[in-house]
C-alpha cells in the first residue's frame, strides 16, 4: 500500500513510529515492546515512503543488499584506479 | 627506498592478523549477530548476547582496527612513491601505481573513523556503557547497524585494492 506523505500531516507511518517508541518507553511493557516494536520498526524500514509516494528499500537493511553494492561500488572504483594508473603513464610520473 | 625485507615482512604479518580480527568480527556482527540478536530478541532471550558477547567482541574489534591501520600506514611509509615523495603520503594522494593501494587505504581509513565514531560511540548506549534513555538507544540501533553496514560493503572493494593493488598489471 502507498502511504501518502502530505509535509506537516501525521501520517500513519508517523503514527506507529511514534506507537513503537513509546512502547519501548513504557517500563511494565517491556517484553511486549521487545517483540512487537523490532516488528513494527523493521516493516518501517523495509518499506520507506518519500514525498512523491513511492517505496524506497534501503539496500544496506539486507546483508545481500550490502554485498551487491560492494561489488558494484569494487567496479566503480577499479575504473577509477584503471584511469589514475592510466593518467600516470602518460603523464611520465 | 628499499624496505627492510624483515621489517616489512613482520609487519604485513601483523596487517594481515590485526586485519582478520578486524574484517572477521566486522562480518560476524553483519552475516551471523544482526540476525540472531533479532530472533533472540523476538524470544526475550538478547540479553546475554548484549552482556556477556558485544563488549568483548567490540573490544577486539576496534582495537583490531587500529592496529591494521598503523602496519598499513607503516608499510606504505616504507617504500618511495612515483614522484620520489613518502609512500605513506603518496598512496593517500593516489599517484601513479600506487594509486590502486591508494584506494584502498582511503577506504581502510574511513572504516577505521567509522568503527570509533558511529559504530563504538552508538554501541555505548545500546550496551549501556554511557546512560541514554530508551529513545535514544533505539537510534543508536539504528545508526550502529546502519554504519556497520557501511563497512561490510566498503570492506569489498578496500579488499579487493589490497589483494590487487601490489600487482599493478591488472590496472594497465
Amino acid at each position: 500500500m502507498v502511504v501518502p506523505y502530505p509535509g506537516g500531516r501525521r501520517t500513519k507511518r508517523l503514527i506507529l513510529h511514534e506507537g513503537a517508541y513509546r512502547l519501548e518507553a513504557y517500563p511494565t511493557e517491556k517484553a511486549l515492546a521487545a517483540e512487537v516494536a523490532p516488528k513494527v520498526r523493521h516493516v518501517l524500514t523495509k518499506t520507506r515512503t518519500n514525498p512523491g509516494g513511492i517505496h524506497v528499500k534501503n539496500p544496506l537493511d539486507s546483508i545481500w543488499g550490502t554485498v551487491i553494492c560492494g561489488f558494484i561500488l569494487t567496479g566503480i572504483l577499479y575504473y577509477v584506479a584503471t584511469l589514475l594508473v592510466a593518467h600516470s603513464a602518460v603523464g611520465g610520473s | 627506498m628499499t624496505p627492510n625485507p624483515v621489517v616489512n615482512s613482520v609487519m604485513l604479518w601483523f596487517h594481515f592478523l590485526a586485519g582478520i580480527m578486524w574484517i572477521g568480527l566486522l562480518y560476524y556482527f553483519n552475516f551471523v549477530n544482526a540476525a540472531a540478536v533479532k530472533e533472540a530478541t523476538a524470544n526475550g532471550e538478547a540479553g546475554p548476547i548484549g552482556k556477556y558477547i558485544m563488549p568483548r567482541a567490540l573490544l577486539f574489534f576496534r582495537y583490531g582496527a587500529v592496529v591494521t591501520w598503523i602496519m598499513g600506514a607503516g608499510l606504505l611509509s616504507m617504500f618511495t612513491g612515483p614522484s620520489g615523495m613518502n609512500g605513506f603520503p603518496a598512496a593517500f594522494m593516489l599517484q601513479g601505481y600506487l594509486a590502486p593501494i591508494g584506494i584502498g587505504a582511503w577506504l581502510g581509513t574511513i572504516m577505521l573513523v567509522n568503527v570509533w565514531t558511529f559504530i563504538w560511540m552508538n554501541q555505548k548506549k545500546i550496551l549501556g556503557i554511557v546512560p541514554a534513555t530508551d529513545e535514544q538507544k533505539v537510534k543508536a540501533r539504528r545508526v550502529a547497524f546502519l554504519a556497520s553496514r557501511v563497512n561490510t560493503m566498503l570492506s569489498i572493494p578496500m579488499l579487493f585494492f589490497m589483494a590487487t593493488g601490489p600487482h599493478n598489471n591488472i590496472y594497465h
